[in-house]
């Protein structure tokens, strides 16, 4: 009895020797615990205290494997405090542990958890990995970042591509040496985002980005900047000026022969037999036969040539670039035998086409309001003014034309399209509007075996040709869709940069299969400019 | 384990020695009232002298916010009619308590030390105590006043010795 009394007396006294200390302002974590995981490494604990006093808190103990930011300052129920996660070394596992923090009236513990399911301890470099347009394959290090040794696997997301050798084994902080290859050959122009998958012991671990960079080449490039081109559908060439060459290019086969000309030239017409060729240049006229390539004469024109049309009547007539009113020249090449057109002059800077019927010339005035169209006779030979359009600013015109290869339709640079005719009454009168806004036509062509019509439109709001073909139906004008024009890859400086391109003179070939469409790189500061031809098909 | 049994050992040979009727010490026990912490604040205090010199004491009583308790030992030397001796005991040996935007009270235990003084009566076997103390409290007890005096609480520092006095009725 007397031990029991003994022992209850040294218990009371040990309860009692406990120290109830004074109940000072409590501070809290919200949250009161954080979990992290391998994709949420970073979370945020706000410090307040009850009741809302000021106080000082400092770190006083943390894992090895989390970072505290800041490590000390005033508990305010505001300023978040950041805990990261160092996962860089960590394989995947299950971490349970605490963050001290003492504070003026006393600790505060939050538990924190890291569960690791996809580990980045074992790494790849370059990273990211990028497959360049220049590159076939490529060394990629792998490296084990953790105190342990893994096991690894890489498996590429696409079979185009390849990692040697895909599995192996790591020592800590140990690295190895691979390859990755890719197989161009089916490739098109896009930049493919891959992946190669990590398993780590046989277990899936993560993803590791790989941009490979494809240009595929389906363009000509050709050596120089075009200055005009047409295209021959009887020989079906096309021939474009660069400088002072004349070029007969056959873009499927990609076989060029150039001609050389006594001066820059200016613009070109094609005759319609396909054989001969009038280039304009700054107050002179060249022939050319394209069937042997070969300069036949060169006249001189009073005049510097915008604008050229070879008729089949064997005269060339010159549109002028410069002054205000003014005469078509029209150049009897028989004999070189120069002439003013007669009827009513003609304003500078006048585009014109040849009507399919070989007796007409339509042109399409500049720099006069409302934009307006005209029609010559040269039947004669030496033109004569006919007479403009029956509209006075009712339909854009807007500078240029282009016509249908049955000579029934007109179409312009304002999208809108008239109708042709050797009656006066119902010539250049309204056939309908190509769809589109804000955009003018750069280049057009038509086809009537294929009732197709395709067109690259110029931006006005960019004031740059667009890089899509846009199709119409030749009869109804129904819009059927586009086509991209494929761009270029440009090295600059080391790199490479993909270019749009933009669309400046497109043909038909005589079958309907192919539109051919000279192309430049879009103008950019620093960028050298390229030309090409480029060959859509016509579905 | 050696020396585990080597202690059981030697306290057993204490009991047995006191237990030897040729050994038997002079006991006293005596029960006090009194002021101070070895009285745990205001309260009663319980000395067993088992041999001669040594007291061993035990106290319980109100400091101002709860019991408080306290146990300890005396060593003593003798004199005619006092008695002087060196004391120690862990117990309760700080109250604090605030009022204001904090209101509450803590007790803090520790050890303490000091020396003591008994004034016998020549009449009567009661006797005076006095007592003056040196507590070390503790890191809790520091703790508290630190964060008090950082929220700006109006604090007395407490003082670094403490005293205490009673009185003793004989019993044994």
């Amino acid at each position: 009895m007397k031990r029991i009394l003994f022992l209850l007396c040294i218990n009371l006294f040990l309860l009692g020797c406990r120290d109830d200390r004074i109940e000072l302002p409590k501070v809290t974590a919200n949250p009161s615990q954080l979990s992290l995981t391998s994709d949420h490494t970073t979370d945020h604990f706000i410090l307040s205290a009850d009741p809302p006093v000021i106080l000082e808190w400092s770190l006083s103990y943390k894992p090895d494997w989390l970072d505290v930011s800041p490590a000390s300052g005033p508990v305010d129920g505001m300023n978040a405090i950041t805990v990261t996660a160092k996962t860089s070394t960590l394989l995947p596992q299950l971490l349970n542990d605490k963050i001290v923090i003492t504070t003026t009236t006393g600790k505060v513990e939050i538990p924190v958890s890291l569960n690791i399911t996809r580990s980045i301890a074992v790494q790849l470099s370059p990273a990211p990995l990028l497959v360049d347009y220049n590159e076939n394959s490529k060394s990629v290090i792998i490296k084990n970042n953790s105190s342990q040794t893994v096991n690894w696997q890489l498996e590429p997301s696409a079979t185009y591509f390849s990692i040697t050798p895909a599995s192996g084994t790591l020592a800590a902080n140990q690295t190895s040496t691979l390859t990755l290859a890719v197989n161009r050959s089916t490739l098109d122009t896009k930049i493919y985002a891959e992946t190669l998958a990590l398993k780590i012991g046989g277990v899936n671990n993560s993803t590791f980005p790989v941009s490979i960079n494809n240009f595929k080449e389906e363009k000509w490039i050709l050596d120089g900047a075009v200055t005009d081109a047409e295209y021959d559908r009887t020989g079906d060439n096309l021939i474009v000026i660069i400088g002072s060459k004349l070029y007969k290019l056959k873009p499927e086969t990609k076989t060029a022969v150039t001609v050389d000309l006594p001066l820059p030239g200016t613009c070109v017409s094609v005759g319609q037999n396909g054989q001969y060729a009038a280039v304009g240049h700054d107050a002179w006229v060249s022939l050319v036969n394209l069937s042997t390539m070969t300069l036949v004469q060169t006249y001189p024109v009073t005049a510097n040539a915008l604008d050229v049309v070879l008729a089949p009547n064997n005269w060339a007539y010159i549109f002028p670039k410069v002054d205000q009113w003014q005469n078509i020249r029209c150049i009897n090449l028989a004999t070189g035998t120069e002439m003013l057109n007669t009827g009513r002059q003609i304003y500078a800077g006048t585009k014109a086409k040849l009507h399919p019927s070989g007796n007409y010339i339509y042109g399409a005035n500049n720099g006069l309001s409302p934009s307006d169209a005209e029609k010559y006779d040269i039947s004669g030979g030496q033109a004569n003014f006919l007479y403009d359009s029956p509209y006075h600013g009712q339909y854009e015109f807007s500078g240029n034309l282009w016509m249908a290869d049955n000579g029934t339709k007109m179409f312009t640079r304002g999208r809108t399209v008239f109708n042709l005719s050797t009656n006066q009454a119902s010539d250049m009168t309204y056939a309908g509007t190509l769809a589109g806004s804000s955009a003018g036509v750069e280049t057009l062509d038509h086809i009537s075996s294929r009732n197709l019509v395709y067109a690259v439109y110029y931006d006005y709001s960019s004031q740059t040709p667009q890089n899509e073909i846009k199709i119409f139906s030749g009869d109804f004008l129904n819009s059927l869709g586009t086509k991209p024009i494929p761009g270029f890859l440009i090295t600059q400086a080391g790199g490479f940069q993909l270019v749009p391109s933009e669309g400046k003179y497109g043909f038909f070939n005589s079958a309907g299969t192919k539109f051919f469409i000279c192309v430049k790189s879009k103008t950019i500061t620093g960028v050298p400019v390229q030309w090409a031809v480029a060959t859509i098909n016509v579905n | 384990m050696m020396k585990c049994l080597t202690i059981l050992f030697l306290l057993f040979s204490n009991i047995l020695q006191a237990q030897d009727p040729d050994h038997e010490p002079k006991k006293e026990f005596d029960v006090g009232i009194g002021i101070g912490i070895d009285y745990g604040g205001i309260g009663a205090r319980a000395t067993f002298k088992p041999i001669s010199h040594l007291g061993l004491f035990a106290a319980a009583g109100y400091n101002f916010n709860s019991i408080g308790f306290n146990a300890g030992g005396q060593w003593h030397f003798p004199q005619k009619r006092n008695d002087f001796y060196i004391t120690a005991m862990y117990g309760y040996n700080a109250v604090i308590a605030v009022s204001g935007d904090i209101e509450d009270k803590g007790t803090y235990y520790g050890v303490s030390a000091g020396l003591g003084y008994e004034l016998h009566s020549r009449r009567r076997p009661n006797f005076w105590n006095f007592e003056i103390l040196v507590p070390f409290r503790n890191s809790n007890f520091k703790d508290d006043v630190d964060a008090l005096k950082y929220l700006g609480a109006d604090l007395m520092e407490p003082l670094p010795i403490a005293i205490s006095i009673g009185y003793h009725f004989k019993i044994l």
